[in-house]
């Protein structure tokens, strides 16, 4: 499998700005989680997957 | 033989669950679609997954095959839409991403029935180590694709 060349050096960073973001984002939902808060609290400002239901439905 | 826990679905946005040792835990997935930007046929179907504590000491608790178990139901639930893609990063607060690592590491070849391909990744970035893990359907057209781009982001992660 080639690899593709797509990524360019101007997005070179982005993996890293990436991988940062996740990591502030897990880390103020936590916080936000241990002080007792819903995650429905944070709607707007992260972009939840609407889970399927369990269910399947 | 143990079983799942019985997930809850209290909002529109995760799953609950309660362990027998009586802690609390969230699993939810944030859209991170622009991750994949350059690939539009992949972009929309990603999504980070985390499982966090709502509340109680899990670090008092003795180990729990049946958290993996409901880690690997939701798994099933999620990926029922074959097109979407999961990826899991270890945090760093408390430096035992490694541990968490291993832990995921291990519910996953323990539970996993086979439907599901699991690439692992290590992003170095500005001297920290940041374990990660990429995890896509078996029967999703584009996985070399995904793959490759994952594993793209990873090796460049830490160049400037």
């Amino acid at each position: 499998m080639q690899k593709s060349t797509a990524i360019t050096s101007a997005e070179n960073s982005k993996g890293a700005a990436i991988f940062k973001k996740m990591l502030e984002d897990k880390k103020a939902i936590h916080e936000h989680l241990s002080k007792g808060g819903k995650l429905e609290d944070l709607k707007d400002q992260y972009k939840f997957a609407k889970p399927l239901h369990s269910s399947g439905k | 033989m143990p079983s799942p826990y019985i997930l809850q679905e209290n909002d529109a946005y995760s799953y609950e669950f309660a362990s027998d040792q009586g802690i609390r835990y969230a699993i939810y997935f944030l859209d991170y679609g622009y991750m994949f930007s350059d690939y539009p046929k992949i972009s929309q179907n990603i999504f980070m997954f985390n499982i966090d504590v709502v509340s109680g000491k899990p670090d008092e608790s003795i180990a729990d095959d049946r958290i993996g178990m409901t880690i690997v139901e939701v798994f099933k639930i999620f990926f029922s839409k074959i097109e979407n893609v999961a990826v899991y990063v270890c945090d760093t607060l408390d430096e035992r991403h490694l541990a968490r690592k291993r832990k995921f590491d291990l519910w996953f070849w323990k539970f996993n029935d086979g439907s599901l391909l699991k690439e692992d990744g290590i992003a170095v970035i500005e001297g920290t180590t940041i374990y990660n893990s990429l995890l896509v359907h078996k029967s999703n057209k584009h996985w070399p694709e995904i793959v490759l781009a994952y594993n793209e982001l990873n090796e460049r992660a830490g160049e400037k």
